[in-house]
């Protein structure tokens, strides 16, 4: 097993992955992430160059055949998602600069798409989706319009763009849901499926959000998941590297493990209740509440942590198809997140009061944008 | 750190120019010979369009029987008040004749209807070869001349090759204004103002303006303007927006550049984002600005790596169009205001302030 350094080259960025070995594994000692130049061959050079001596083996992910010892992306995200679907049923979803790519399935049978939205280089896309108010509804303060398409047009010129102002992340927070929304719509006539139990986020928007709150926020609004699920959110686009190596739990170490999702679908008025959960997360007595219609709580538990769910649910309150009422939940940095706002969730309006709305939520996840 | 980069202007640079001769022309130079701007370069011909008259009702007659009335053949020129055709009446003691109102070819007779269809003579049109340089390609009805040229290249664009005498408009730091475009402006290229917008482009094609070249240019105006096919629109005029999406001042450098060739014959080609200003003697007005390699070259062109005291502009919405300099590059990365963790830079802006912003955050201003 020799030195290693994986690069991938994306349509933004172009990551490098340095590995050493000491002979029965490899372990990661660097990682850096560079602008995209327009030709491939420079970045490669480039990283090549800036890590010489340190590696022996060399190989590149690109969307495009790069050289006989390159990867092919989208070959690489399809077997990439089927070792991860070695944890069970899985949706996997890649949110680029150009494209979005997904994949859902079970133990090693996995079916894969994608869709042309991104947040940069087609970031002016998502308009043809939505409209642009659609866009301000999930962003927590009072945005100008003409503003909020200006900046998907700066994406469109400068798609490496780090969200500088609170709401400049703001309308990324709110343009990955829109993606994720319509990811959903392509997967479900498509795969005729729409519940995972397993889901892993990656990309930029995901990986660099100021907290996994941020990160949960745009999947929670625009996929809307049902039932129990366990979240992961990709970092540094290890995802791709790791696949590489072959190495499953070298790729499950490097995600973080946001916790655990319940989420209920029903159509109830808001303060109703739905039913009533109990959780044993090994402290000295169970949590036992009432889960209200409209809530959103947040459950603190420690990364690492496992413990017993067990739920009972009113008439016409579903948890979905195939989970059961008592079941095994683990823990996260956000630890367990009960959305109760039901499905499909309510729009918040154009106005003070979705701001305020939306503002709650996100607070309630534990996070915020500051303004 | 990589970044992005901007060339704004390429002080010297060669681009070939394409004349086409129109209709069956003559072209009057060859291959390797040296032209002057006002050179005629060939003769074109130009199609007039056609006039119809129906014959079988001015003649009074069955239209199946209209053929036996002309005095001319089909394919025939005729001229003004030639008569086309006849008939006589009251037997034979009163002719009426019709006579064609325009110099032009019999092109038609539509026995079904009829109707005859003259077409008008083409004009004689002279091309001149518009640019001073030398003539690389000589094909049938084409002529390609390679000129020496400067080039001022903006962020986005739309829009077809259009040529015209640059006028400079209006203020780098105000939007330019619909009432401020006027009829005399027809046939030129304006360049000025922080905004176009919708109002001033419908202005300027009612009145015949070729192009437009402005600081910015909002969003949403762009897309309306340029539809699923993106610059490569034809929009009737060229468009060429030279910082970026909002409401953006010229930079300095670039508006110093336009005062310079202001009242020059220019080319802009908006789907490149190119505005080409032709030398028109061996005096290049932008010949002060550093040379730059040709754009369309691959590599690093687009991207520069960031250094201490380089001239930086920045993209975030606080700070949009401010321009400074690079003070300070921080090794690790920092938090931004929005709680995103990247690679910093320190600049400080022309009015004295300090701002760190993220790497990618800005652009190098050469």
């Amino acid at each position: 097993m020799l030195p290693r350094l994986v690069i991938h080259l994306g349509s933004t960025y172009t990551r490098a992955f340095l590995f050493s070995s000491n002979g029965q594994k490899y372990h990661l000692i660097e990682t850096q992430k560079e602008l995209a130049l327009k030709n491939p061959s420079l970045s490669v050079e480039q990283f090549k160059a800036k890590y010489l001596g340190r590696f022996e083996e060399v190989q590149v992910i690109s969307s495009l055949k790069y050289s006989s010892g390159g990867f092919l992306e989208e070959e690489v995200f399809a077997e990439a998602s089927e070792l991860f679907s070695k944890l069970g049923d899985i949706l996997v979803i890649d949110i680029g600069s150009q494209k979005t790519a997904f994949a859902s399935g079970r133990f090693g049978k996995v079916r894969i798409g994608e869709i042309n939205l991104g947040l940069g280089v087609s970031a002016g896309k998502i308009l043809h989706q939505a409209s642009v108010e659609d866009l301000a509804t999930l962003i927590p303060y009072a945005v100008d319009l003409i503003n909020l398409q200006n900046y998907l047009g700066k994406k469109i010129l400068y798609p490496g763009f780090i969200p500088f102002a609170p709401e400049e992340l703001a309308i990324e927070v709110s343009h990955a849901a829109f993606i994720l929304a319509e990811v959903k719509k392509v997967v479900a006539t498509k795969f005729l499926r729409n519940e995972s139990r397993f889901i892993l986020l990656t990309g930029e928007v995901f990986g660099s959000a100021p907290s996994l709150s941020l990160a949960l926020f745009p999947f929670l609004q625009g996929w809307q998941p049902t039932g129990v699920t366990q979240v992961f959110v990709d970092p540094g686009g290890f995802f791709y590297s790791f696949y590489l190596l072959n190495d499953f739990e070298g790729m499950l170490s490097q995600f973080k493990k946001v916790g655990t999702l319940i989420s209920l679908t029903h159509t109830r008025e808001k303060r109703e209740v739905l039913g009533d959960c109990s959780l044993d997360l090994g402290l000295n007595e169970k949590l036992k509440f009432e889960i209200l219609a409209g809530e959103l709580i947040r459950v603190p538990f420690r990364e690492g942590g496992s413990g017993t769910l067990e739920i009972s649910l009113k008439k016409e309150v579903f948890l979905g198809k195939n989970f059961a009422a008592k079941q095994e939940i683990d823990g996260g940095e956000l630890g367990i997140v009960i959305d109760a706002r039901g499905r499909p969730l309510p729009k918040p309006p154009l106005s003070k009061e979705g701001r305020e709305k939306v503002r709650d939520w996100l607070e309630a996840l534990g996070g915020k944008i500051l303004c | 750190m990589l970044t992005y980069k901007r060339i704004s202007i390429i002080p010297q640079t060669t681009y070939t120019v394409t004349r086409r001769i129109p209709g069956q022309g003559q072209i009057f130079c060859r291959v390797g010979q040296k032209v002057k701007a006002y050179e005629i370069i060939g003769v074109g011909e130009k199609k007039m369009g056609f006039k119809t008259l129906n014959l079988a009702d001015l003649l009074k007659v069955k239209p199946r029987l209209i053929k036996n009335y002309l005095c001319k053949n089909i394919g025939s020129i005729v001229y003004q008040d030639e008569v086309i055709a006849k008939k006589k009446e009251f037997w034979g003691l009163r002719e009426v004749k019709i006579v064609s109102p325009i110099d032009g070819v019999l092109r038609h007779l539509d026995e079904k209807n009829g109707s005859l269809q003259l077409e008008y003579l083409p004009k004689k049109v002279k091309i001149p070869a518009g640019v001073s340089g030398k003539i690389i390609e000589v094909e049938q009805s084409i002529v390609r001349i390679e000129t020496k040229a400067s080039q001022i290249c903006g962020v986005i664009g739309a829009g077809k090759l259009k040529e015209g005498m640059l006028l400079i408009l209006g203020r780098p730091d105000l939007p330019l204004l619909a009432k401020d475009i006027k009829a005399e402006m027809n046939g030129k290229i304006l360049a000025g103002g922080s905004l176009l917008d919708k109002e001033v482009l419908y202005k300027c094609l009612a009145m015949g303006v070729r192009g437009v070249l402005c600081g910015g240019i909002n969003f949403a105006h762009y897309q309306e303007l340029t539809g699923p096919r993106g610059g490569l629109e034809d929009v009737g005029l060229g468009v060429l927006i030279l910082e970026g999406f909002g409401n953006l001042s010229i930079n300095q450098l670039t508006y110093e550049a336009l005062q310079k060739i202001n009242g020059q014959p220019v080319l802009l080609y908006g789907a490149r984002s190119q505005l080409i200003v032709p030398h028109l003697s061996e005096q290049n007005p932008l010949a002060s600005y550093p040379a730059k390699p040709a754009l369309t070259s691959k590599g690093l062109l687009n991207f520069g790596i960031l250094r201490l005291h380089q001239k930086v502009k920045l993209l975030t919405l606080n700070h949009l169009g401010l321009s400074g300099t690079i003070k300070k590059l921080n090794q690790e990365p920092t938090e931004l205001p929005s709680g995103v963790k990247t690679n910093t830079v320190l600049v400080e802006l022309e009015d004295g302030r300090e701002v760190e912003v993220g790497g990618w955050d800005l652009e190098i201003v050469e």
